[in-house]
C-alpha cells in the first residue's frame, strides 16, 4: 500500500506493540494514520457508508486484537495487513450480496449524469469515486483492487471467488464504464492535460 | 501496481486515486473506533510486589524509615502489654528507701512474697 503516514518517530509496527503493552495514546496514533484510508477502500468497494464504517470497525478491533502478537517477522506492516482485512472483509461482502451473472451484466449506457451534475464542488476524486459508486459491485471491486490497490488478477480472482478471465473481463468493463460515467467532465477533469 | 505511467486518462486518474491521502474520518467514527480500541486494549502491567512496596515506603523514609517506625511499634506494644507505666519508669533500680520503708513497717512478714 502506498500509505504516506503522518509525520511521526515511531513506525506503525513500533505504535501497534506499544498499543498491546497497554499504551492507551499508540491508539488515537493509530487510527489517525490507518482508519482513513481503510474506510475510503471501504467505501470505494462497497459504495455504502454504513456498511463501509462497518467492515473499517471490524477490521481496526481485529488488529487491536492481534497487537499483543505482533512482531516485526510477521511479514507485513500494519498498514498492508489492515488493508488486505479490509479487502477481504468488504469482498466477503460483496459475495454475500445477490448477485448477477457476469454474462448478465450489461455494458452501462450511456452514463447517468445525475450523480456527476449533483457534485457542485468535485473535484477529481470525488468524481472518481461518484463513478465508482455507479458501477456493479464486482465491476467495481475489480477495478478498485487491480487499480488502485494494485493487486494482481489472481489475487483478485480469488477475493471475488471468480475466475482471472472475468477478473480482466471485469476490470476492462469497468474501465470503460468509467471512461463513460466521466466522459461529460473531461476538460474539468483535465482528462487531456 | 506497476509503476508506467499511465496513458489511459482513466488509467492516469485512478493512479491518482491511489496516491492521493484520504480525507480525515468523521469525528463521531474516530471517537468510535478510539472508544472501541480502549475497550479491548489491556491494562498497562503493573509493576512487581517488591517496587509497589518500595514505593510505598518512599514518603516515609525509605526501608530504614519503615523499620524504625516498626521497631518503635513494637516497643510500645511491649511496653503497653507489661503494663509498665511512665511513673515505674523513674523507679530506681536499687531502691533503698523503699526497702528501709517496708522493714520499718507494721506489715507481717508473712505476707511477703
Amino acid at each position: 500500500m502506498r500509505d504516506t503516514a503522518p509525520a511521526s518517530a515511531e513506525s506503525d509496527a513500533t505504535l501497534l506493540r506499544r498499543f498491546g503493552a497497554g499504551d492507551a495514546a499508540a491508539a488515537a496514533l493509530l487510527i489517525d494514520r490507518l482508519a482513513p484510508r481503510a474506510l475510503r477502500l471501504a467505501q470505494r468497494l462497497l459504495a455504502n457508508r454504513a456498511e463501509a464504517e462497518d467492515i473499517t470497525q471490524e477490521a481496526m478491533l481485529r488488529l487491536w486484537q492481534i497487537a499483543p502478537d505482533w512482531r516485526e517477522d510477521m511479514g507485513a506492516q500494519p498498514s498492508t495487513w489492515l488493508h488486505r482485512v479490509v479487502a477481504n472483509l468488504a469482498t466477503d461482502r460483496l459475495r454475500r450480496r445477490p448477485q448477477v451473472a457476469l454474462d448478465d451484466v450489461d455494458e452501462p449506457p450511456d452514463p447517468a449524469p445525475a450523480p456527476l451534475e449533483a457534485m457542485i464542488t468535485a473535484d477529481r476524486m470525488q468524481a472518481l469515486d461518484a463513478a465508482l459508486a455507479t458501477l456493479p459491485e464486482r465491476q467495481r471491486a475489480a477495478v478498485v483492487l487491480r487499480h488502485i490497490e494494485g493487486m494482481t488478477n489472481p489475487d483478485i480472482a480469488a477475493r471475488l471467488g471468480v475466475g482471472v478471465e472475468a477478473v480482466e473481463s471485469l476490470t476492462a468493463r469497468g474501465k470503460r464504464a468509467l471512461t463513460a460515467a466521466l466522459a461529460g467532465r473531461r476538460d474539468e477533469l483535465g482528462f487531456d492535460r | 501496481m506497476s509503476d508506467r505511467t499511465p496513458t489511459d486518462p482513466i488509467e492516469a486518474l485512478l493512479a491518482q486515486a491511489a496516491k492521493a491521502p484520504a480525507p480525515p474520518l468523521p469525528p463521531a467514527f474516530a471517537a468510535r473506533l478510539l472508544q472501541e480500541a480502549r475497550a479491548v486494549q489491556a491494562p498497562p502491567p503493573r509493576a512487581g510486589l517488591v517496587m509497589r512496596l518500595w514505593g510505598w515506603m518512599q514518603p516515609v523514609g525509605g526501608l530504614p524509615g519503615v523499620a524504625g517506625m516498626g521497631l518503635a511499634a513494637l516497643t510500645g506494644l511491649w511496653l503497653g502489654l507489661a503494663g509498665i507505666t511512665p511513673a515505674d519508669a523513674f523507679v530506681p533500680l536499687n531502691n533503698d528507701s523503699a526497702l528501709i520503708d517496708l522493714l520499718a513497717s507494721d506489715t507481717p512478714w508473712e505476707i511477703l512474697p
